[in-house]
């Protein structure tokens, strides 16, 4: 759960199904690119839109990112939408199941205090952390994969090492002691940690992409042509690579997710009363023999936001994948 | 096949020493190791700087490793910073009790994941395969702590409504655990709950590998040649497709072995285990950097040894590697 | 005459893909007598693989779906034999050769082992005598070494070893019907002479009824008694190899041979066929071959009407409204290419 996005993409790479294929992208320069040929514009155009409308198609993968928004926008405006503050003590509602009554929908704690509000509070804070994380994670991940696949050599050579060195310490182990160290309990300071750890799957991705557009005829030519190196990278490689960002990205926040709520659930994340998703399970945990919703509820909508993240990659890996058609 | 060993044992040699490396600066640059003695009410100036001294603390940091790493064959791993004693003993215990966790749950993981892979390749597009899927999507998305909590939490609603407990939901033994057999079955009562907690983010994601190399394998040239011969479906499946579709699944299984240790901090706290992960938390929380160097150094020697193993296995599958 | 070994009889085989229904196979019979060898040429997509796939029952259904038709072998109809009827026809009455040596063979397992499967699965010999059965055929389909070369793994093997090694397969079991598909296509050139012979004198050990399955109809030439040529899914001509070389009566048949190098043909003056082989999803209506017939010159017939396979002599048939002008059209040809057919062009 913590070194999964990596391991999704070797494995998926050594079972021959590499993610999205470079092929299609490269042949489909972004519709922004303004100064490719006429007929290169048109094509381009018409590759962005059989992508859109592929994902548009799938419907799970649509449902999910609607889903997402709606949860975003709630958990964002948890201030208007929550019917409680996150720490609003009524002790005459204590230990309540979820109910209608008095809006109490995901039930009560101990303190009688509103869990669906907690909840929403929980997954603003998650969600920060997972997007800050995400952020951390694809700026230092397609840096480096940039530079490493086009100029090989020493960062290259670092970049592998550092791959394989992750391989034999489990992730999470170096995400607690640099949490413990470094996390002073404050959810953003985490979430850059966590972004600072998890960026090397990204790499590797970028690298490999890199490395087959490198020797691809159009690059060649744009550097035939005196193209500056920036250029060359900006303007023709990194538009290619967008596609494999994006659905590696979406994998990457799912995984986030969920390491931030383990990490708040072992005590690392965030202190309390500031609720973060990972510890409103924690705290509900001495209690849930009795007061099962406490666990439930905040675990649930943890699983279903990792899942709609999930399906939207799924979706995503489909509408660039040029070898499923349409259906 | 012993020269292939050989060699693949040789190349962990470098790796294993540069893991120490890195985990030794890792843990130094985190900080000062005695930040929290200072803090202690009770321990003097004195102690301190003679704890340092000790330690070899005022020494560069070269110095430092090179004490470390040279002590770690002839003394274990030297003793916790406070208390006088020696960290091995202690890792050796929690070592076993981790390793019983996580290998049956990478077996299980590995023979459920193999399985479904199968089946559904087989029957693509069928409600079964269908189904594994939308599993494992659930097993990549759900957090195993809370995984198991839900476990727990069913164990005990069972238990309320029928007075029995079918699984313990704490623990590695009874607290008679009698001994023999009976200690083994025990333990494997305990182990039941935490092995498929632990498992089932590894089946969702062997699963999906073993589905899609089997795909691919199902239709091969080779495959259509065996069934050509006339030989029976199920000994196409088993002799002539699973063989060629575990190399790549067995790789992936080999890769996540990390991810079953982190797996087993989490798991390990929720049922209150005495194993590796429960240490680590422990010393994490007292911030002694020498019981978390010597786990993380253990570890890494251990992922070594799983990866050997399972090279070895991709040998002996794909005749291919051995004779490179 | 003869009872036929292998009969297929109106065969129809279809399959499902997401643009539509695709007849690979439309209504295709041909005999295979013991002992002759049957060269069935065409382009890729013409039906010629998917037919013998059909009649060893190696269609995946779905997607495939065999929608008419019979397969007889010695009489009895393969279609409604059981899978496990199916079993015990695959491998020991029909045995196949598969085009591609490189991924026809299983990487993981030794050589001897894929080959004692096929007998151990069949007639219940004992490891031992199987293994020395393996080695007397791999001696047979010359492999040199064959003690050793039986525990080595395909990796271990060349090109062309492996192709015997899958010839010796092949014949293991003393089939009545083998099945070459494309046996040579991807081996080297130097080889492929090699495992021709090997294949040759397999067929000889074995007096099993070939079809061969080729685009090359230089192979056709040198090892076929009859051939079936094949269009769109469908036998466009069938006759003795002398019939179809020296007085091909269609006009694909002319045009396939026209487009064949030969020695005694000026290559700049080849005739190739032009257009490219049809959709399977949209055949042309009518005849499938009239957009590209140099026969056809927009007459409504060909695009109206589909042919039927007719009689043009003794055992030849022919799918095309015109096959009496065929022999004006040779004429043509040869004058514009310089080849000869009538004088017997192909050796």
């Amino acid at each position: 759960m913590t070194d999964d996005v990596r391991q999704r993409d070797e494995a998926r790479a050594a079972a021959g199904q590499d993610v999205p294929p470079a092929g299609q992208q490269v042949e489909a320069p972004r519709p922004d690119e303004v100064d490719a040929t006429e007929g290169m514009a048109v094509e381009s155009r018409s590759q962005w839109q059989l992508f859109r409308r592929k994902f548009v198609r799938h419907k799970l993968a649509m449902g999910s990112l609607l889903f997402l928004l709606l949860v975003s926008f709630t958990a964002f405006n948890a201030e208007w939408v929550a019917p409680y503050e996150y720490d609003e003590i009524n002790v005459v509602m204590r230990s309540t199941p979820p109910t209608l009554e008095q809006n109490h929908f995901f039930g009560t704690d101990q303190l009688g205090r509103d869990y669906f509000s907690r909840v929403l509070y929980g997954t603003r804070t998650s969600l920060i952390a997972a997007g800050v994380a995400g952020l951390i994670a694809v700026a230092v991940g397609t840096a480096v994969g940039a530079v490493a696949g086009f100029y090989r050599g020493w960062i290259d050579s670092l970049l592998m090492r550092l791959t394989d060195l992750v391989l034999i310490v489990p992730l999470l182990a170096i995400l607690l002691v640099a949490a413990t160290f470094f996390g002073r309990g404050q959810p953003v300071r985490v979430a850059v940690i966590i972004g600072l750890l998890v960026w090397v799957s990204l790499a590797r991705i970028v690298r490999g992409v890199f490395l087959s557009l490198r020797e691809k005829e159009f690059v060649q030519a744009a550097r035939a042509s005196g193209a500056t190196d920036l250029r060359i990278i900006f303007r023709h490689m990194l538009p290619n690579t967008v596609g494999p960002i994006v659905v590696n990205l979406t994998l990457t926040l799912a995984a986030v997710i969920i390491l931030e709520a383990t990490l708040a659930f072992l005590g690392l994340g965030v202190n309390p009363p500031e609720p973060a998703l990972g510890l409103l399970i924690e705290e509900g945990r001495s209690a849930m023999q009795t007061q099962w919703w406490l666990i439930l509820m905040p675990g649930l909508t943890l699983v279903a936001i990792a899942l709609a993240i999930n399906f939207v990659g799924d979706g995503l890996r489909d509408a660039l994948d040029p070898t499923q058609r349409e259906s | 096949m012993f020269q292939y060993a050989l060699r693949r044992l040789l190349i962990s040699i470098p790796v294993i020493a540069l893991a120490t490396f890195i985990i030794f600066g890792a843990v130094t640059i985190t900080g000062d190791p005695l930040q929290e003695l200072r803090q202690a009410p009770n321990i003097t100036q004195e102690q301190i700087d003679q704890i340092r001294e000790s330690r070899g603390l005022d020494q560069p940091f070269y110095v430092q490793y090179w004490r470390w790493v040279t002590d770690i064959p002839t003394e274990g791993f030297g003793d916790y910073l406070i208390s006088p004693r020696p960290i091995w003993p202690d890792l050796q215990r929690v070592m076993g009790n981790t390793l019983q966790l996580v290998i049956a749950a990478e077996v299980l993981a590995f023979v459920v994941a193999i399985a479904l892979g199968t089946i559904s390749a087989k029957r693509q597009y069928s409600v079964f395969d269908y189904a594994t899927t939308t599993i494992s999507f659930f097993g990549y998305s759900m957090p195993s702590f809370w995984f198991a909590l839900i476990l727990q939490l069913i164990v005990v609603q069972i238990f309320f409504a029928t007075g029995v407990r079918i699984f313990p939901i704490a623990n590695l033994s009874s607290a008679d655990p009698g001994t023999g057999l009976a200690f083994v079955l025990d333990r494997m009562h305990h182990l039941v709950l935490p092995v498929i907690s632990l498992a089932i983010f590894s089946i969702a994601s062997y699963s999906r590998y073993m589905r899609a190399s089997m795909l691919e394998v199902i239709n091969s040239d080779y495959v259509r040649t065996a069934r050509a011969k006339g030989l029976r479906e199920g000994k196409i499946t088993t002799r002539h497709a699973m063989r060629n579709a575990l190399i790549p699944t067995i790789t992936v299984a080999a890769l996540s072995f990390g991810t079953l240790m982190s797996g087993a901090i989490v798991i390990e706290t929720v049922f209150g285990l005495d194993g590796m992960g429960r240490y680590f938390i422990l010393q994490l929380g007292r911030r002694d950097p020498y019981p978390i160097m010597a786990w993380l150094t253990v570890v890494a020697v251990i992922i070594v040894i799983f990866n050997l193993i399972a090279d070895l296995v991709y040998g002996y599958l794909d005749p291919r590697i051995r004779y490179d | 005459m003869t009872e036929p070994l292998l009969s297929i009889r109106d065969l129809v085989t279809e399959f499902d893909t997401p643009d539509g229904v695709v007849s690979a196979v439309n209504g295709v019979s041909y005999d295979v007598f013991p002992g002759e060898t049957v060269g069935v040429v065409g382009e890729s997509g013409s039906g010629k693989s998917v037919t013998v796939m059909t009649v060893l029952g190696l269609i995946s259904q779905p997607p495939g779906r065999i929608a008419g038709g019979e397969i007889l072998l010695e009489g009895r109809d393969l279609l409604r034999s059981s899978a496990k009827e199916m079993r015990k026809v695959r491998g020991d009455e029909i045995a196949m050769i598969f085009q591609d040596p490189m991924t026809s063979l299983n990487p993981v397992l030794t050589i001897g082992d894929q080959l004692s499967e096929a007998l151990l699965v069949h007639n219940g010999m004992s490891d031992s005598e199987a293994r020395k059965r393996v080695i007397e055929l791999l001696e047979l389909v010359g492999v040199p070494n064959a003690e050793q070369r039986y525990d080595q793994y395909p990796h271990e093997y060349s090109g062309g070893m492996r192709q015997r090694a899958m010839i010796a397969m092949a014949i293991a079991n003393q089939p009545k019907v083998l099945i070459a598909d494309e046996p040579t296509t991807a081996l080297d050139v130097t080889i492929q002479a090699q495992v021709l012979e090997v294949l040759e004198s397999a067929k000889r050990e074995t007096d099993a009824g070939t079809i061969l399955i080729t685009h090359d109809l230089g192979l056709i030439a040198e090892m076929a008694d009859r051939v079936v040529v094949m269009y769109g899914g469908k036998v466009v001509e069938m006759g003795t190899v002398e019939e179809i070389f020296h007085a091909p009566r269609h006009p694909y048949t002319l045009g396939l041979l026209s487009s064949l190098p030969r020695l005694d043909v000026d290559l700049e003056r080849l005739e190739p066929i032009v257009g490219s082989p049809p959709s399977l999803i949209n055949l042309p209506p009518g005849c499938a071959f009239h957009p590209r017939c140099s026969l056809a010159r927009g007459r409504e017939r060909c695009r109206r009407e589909v042919p039927d396979l007719v009689g043009v002599g003794d055992g030849h048939v022919s799918a095309c409204h015109y096959t009496d002008e065929m022999a004006e059209e040779i004429r043509r040809v040869e004058r514009e290419t310089g080849a000869a057919f009538g004088a017997g062009g192909v050796a």
